[in-house]
């Protein structure tokens, strides 16, 4: 948003809540669209000023739930009818909080949703207007997404349309990217795993995920029975663990047999056994599939008593092992544990898996020292399903990133979840969770790669730049930032330039949290300046700072940016002094506040730092330098010597007279010998 | 380096032993003149008595004032040459030899030539050092000229003092502390 814009915004809220968006559109914070919310991202209605009879949805996103602006350009480049169509997207200063926030702006005209949440349906469709009108739009939309290799993440009966008030025609799915995958779902549309994670801690969405939501949103949509009320999150989770997430979801209610082998087929909780979307397509093409057994637990020979439970089952021992870890401990070390993995329980992935986290934990040292570690890698061991469990917080491997950035939005310490990094906890869920290979390799590759940089004490390194490697959404979490959404290069000048103004700069603009930001999003323009930024020479860190902001205005061609220009021009004096020719230096001054008046960063960059010029000037410098040494030398020799004055020039006079005197001596003898010759007598 | 130490040593004690002592070709020059001093005795006899200013002139000069003397011997010989003529064109004996030195007025004309070789030298030294030390005088300005204007040109920094002493050299109070 230009400056332009954020002025109309107030004054529209003074006009009656109507906020301008981009060129054309309004958005009415009066008029709200609650059906159309996703999580605390709010809904309101739109209209174009040229017709305001064209309506749309305006989701005003929360930046708490890190809204997933880098999938806006994929997200529009889908083809689909079944998925609301993104119109725009941008910044806005939003006048009912008064901070930026980053809003999407969606076709108009949708219906209302398919079921509320917790409600059941009132439409009466039958089975073909449902593979038609329901399943058929969302294998296409799921199909299209993987294409692009975006998931959704908030599939559910609430968040699915009607396509307007004929509610007979294809569905349309609602906006998914106003909040980070999973965040907004509730649980009961969750895998087990990022069911129990914090909501940011959920990590990336796949397709399988997609499909497992739309089997249950599907049963949501289907059921006339509620098979989990009074159930809480919690419970929902114990219970899909114990009787598997089909039978949680349809328990006892009464489906058509077809859509049974379908929810069968989409709610299972092996990810390898789940279907995909080949098999939903065949299911839809009226195949007759097998559908997969639902899986059975190994039930232990003897049960293993923890807390005074008896314990058949690992998954959910696993569940329970965090309640009192000091039992746990004890009970690794007197092998009463080892002794029930080996003996008792038949699964040997579980019991290989559990050898090596013993031998982990025994690297680490004394497992007294460091009983929350053992719990989370136990925990892993016995039931790989659950999400990474440490110091009472919970999340996926992919999901660490979305906490980092959690953290650092609400100026939390993120002490506790470098800990988890530079502890290997991520990588060693990945290695237990069912993924491919390369993705295996490049995630364990990536944490690498962050406990390196967590290790760099240099500007730009550290915990803040794992967050934004980590969390590839992540608008810049500078505290200067505080009240706005700065997420690209042209958004850090425009929100640069409106601190500025406010008087709230000084020349060092970049704080670390902006370095490593731009280190991540645009590594080669911060490599060029990131010396100078790093180094302990305050004026350096202005010329750097000036080259970063002229390199932006360079690329995103903002004409004018005076305010910053302004901060720089009483910050430079002693950056001048880089130039060492007096002459020259009072002629950059002088380009240097023209340049200023303009707002042109890149001039007063490029007289700054013309290379050329600098390196001319060195050597001259350099020089001089040289020629001031030798006559300084030469001076004090002479005042030295002329020091004393009675026998300065002595020996020089001595020698200029014996040269004299032989001179006359020479002429007296040759005359002598003349007058000899000749007979001449002198005496 | 206590090796290299060693070894100028060495080669400094053979030089304080020769130091009063002539070199061989010094040594063979002297006996040249020796020889032909004999051949030619009553010259020889005549230079000895008449170069007598000379010879106290390089006795009583100090080291490095050689050049002194110098001047005083060619005027002490230009004076001496007219009566080593005259002595070769009378007899050229002891006797005519004799009374040439035994000539007072000749011997003042030889003696006051070599007093002029002392004037050339006094006059020549004044003129020389005055000369010398106002050309001193005039570099010095020249230079601090020179200096001022690089320092003009490129800033205190010219002068290779560090900024921060350039910054509290100016802030010297009116003792200069």
């Amino acid at each position: 948003m230009s400056d332009k814009s954020q002025k109309q915004s107030s004054a529209a809220q003074q006009r009656g809540g109507v906020v301008p968006f981009g060129k054309f559109m309004s958005i009415d914070t009066s008029r709200r669209l609650p059906q159309f919310d996703n999580g605390k991202s709010l809904a309101y209605q739109a209209f174009d000023n040229r017709d305001k009879q064209k309506k749309f949805i305006a989701i005003v996103a929360d930046t708490g739930q890190i809204p997933r602006w880098t999938a806006c350009t994929t997200y529009d480049g889908l083809a689909n009818t079944s998925l609301m169509h993104l119109v725009g997207s941008g910044v806005l200063r939003w006048p009912l909080t008064g901070k930026q926030h980053y809003v999407f702006l969606y076709q108009g005209g949708v219906g209302d949703c398919l079921v509320k949440h917790g409600e059941f349906s009132k439409i009466s469709w039958r089975h073909p207007e449902i593979m038609s009108y329901f399943i058929s739009p969302m294998v296409d939309i799921l199909s299209d997404m993987s294409d692009k290799n975006l998931g959704h993440g908030s599939i559910r009966p609430s968040n699915i349309f009607y396509a307007g008030v004929d509610k007979n025609r294809p569905i349309i799915l609602g906006d998914c990217l106003s909040s980070q995958p999973h965040v907004t779902q509730p649980s009961v549309f969750l895998t087990i795993d990022k069911a129990m994670a914090k909501p940011l801690g959920r990590g990336r969405c796949t397709l399988s995920e997609d499909i497992y939501a739309l089997g249950v949103s599907l049963a949501m949509f289907l059921r006339r029975n509620d098979e989990l009320a009074g159930l809480s999150d919690k419970d929902i989770v114990r219970k899909k663990i114990e009787q598997g997430s089909y039978l949680t979801i349809v328990g006892a209610e009464r489906f058509q047999a077809s859509f049974l082998e379908l929810l069968r087929g989409l709610l299972h909780d092996d990810v390898k056994v789940r279907w995909g979307l080949d098999d939903i397509l065949s299911w839809l093409d009226g195949s007759r599939m097998t559908p997969p057994a639902l899986s059975r637990r190994k039930k232990a020979n003897r049960p293993f008593i923890f807390q005074g439970h008896k314990y058949f089952f690992p998954d959910t021992l696993a569940l329970d092992l965090r309640n009192n870890s000091s039992e746990l401990v004890q009970m690794i070390d007197n092998k009463e544990l080892s002794q029930w993995v080996e003996k008792s329980i038949t699964d040997k992935n579980i019991q290989e898996n559990y050898n090596k986290v013993l031998e982990r934990c025994a690297s680490s040292g004394s497992i007294n020292d460091v009983k929350d570690y053992v719990v989370t890698q136990v925990t892993m061991a016995l039931n790989p399903m659950l999400p990474i469990y440490y110091k009472g917080i919970e999340f996926t491997y992919d999901g660490i990133g979305g906490l980092l950035a959690e953290a650092a939005y609400n100026g939390d310490s993120q002490s506790l979840l470098k800990e988890v990094l530079l502890q290997n906890l991520p990588d060693h869920a990945v290695s237990l969770k069912a993924v491919s290979q390369n993705e295996m390799l490049a995630q364990i590759k990536l944490f690498d790669i962050c406990r390196a940089t967590i290790r760099k004490k240099s500007q730009g390194q550290g915990i803040e730049k794992c967050t934004y490697m980590l969390s590839n959404d992540s608008p810049c979490f500078s505290p200067k930032f505080k009240d706005y959404f700065v997420y690209n290069d042209k958004s850090v000048l425009i929100t640069f330039e409106n601190l500025s103004k406010k008087g709230k700069e000084t020349a060092i603009f970049l704080d670390t949290n902006c370095i490593a930001f731009f280190t991540t999003h645009n590594a080669r323009l911060m490599e060029r300046v990131i010396y100078d930024l790093n180094s302990s020479d305050k004026d350096k860190k202005i010329a750097g700072n000036l080259r970063f902001m002229a390199a932006i205005q360079h690329r995103t061609k903002v004409a004018s940016l005076p305010a910053i220009a302004n901060v720089f021009l009483g910050s430079l004096s002693n950056v001048y002094k880089m130039y060492h020719n007096v002459k020259l230096r009072k002629q950059i001054e002088e380009g240097v506040k023209v340049e200023a008046k303009d707002g042109n960063l890149v001039g007063m960059s490029a007289f700054i730092d013309n290379f050329t010029v600098k390196s001319k000037d060195q050597k001259a410098f350099d020089l001089a330098k040289r020629e001031y040494a030798l006559l300084q030398n030469e001076y004090n020799e002479y005042n030295r010597k002329l020091a004393n004055k009675k026998t300065y020039g002595v020996v020089n006079g001595h020698d200029a007279a014996a040269v004299v005197s032989w001179i006359l001596a020479t002429v007296i003898t040759v005359m002598s010998v003349m007058a000899f010759l000749s007979g001449y007598r002198m005496f | 380096m206590a090796k290299k130490d060693k070894k100028d040593k060495k080669d400094k004690k053979p030089k304080k032993a020769n130091a009063g002592k002539l070199s061989f070709k010094a040594r063979l020059l002297m006996v040249f003149v020796l020889m032909v001093g004999l051949v030619f005795l009553p010259t020889s006899m005549l230079l000895f008595f008449g170069m007598i200013p000379s010879m106290v002139a390089f006795f009583i000069s100090g080291r490095g004032l050689g050049a002194r003397a110098s001047t005083v011997s060619a005027m002490n010989l230009a004076g001496c040459i007219p009566f080593v003529f005259k002595l070769w064109s009378m007899e050229n004996d002891f006797e005519s030899s004799f009374k040439i030195i035994t000539n007072m007025n000749y011997m003042s004309i030889i003696y006051v030539s070599a007093l002029f070789g002392y004037m050339i030298d006094w006059v020549m030294t004044g003129l020389m050092s005055s000369f010398l030390y106002q050309k001193g005088i005039n570099r010095m300005k020249a230079i601090k000229k020179r200096q001022e204007l690089l320092i003009e040109q490129w800033g205190k920094e010219v002068t290779g003092v560090a900024e921060n002493d350039i910054e509290q050299e100016e802030k010297v109070d009116e003792y200069g502390f």
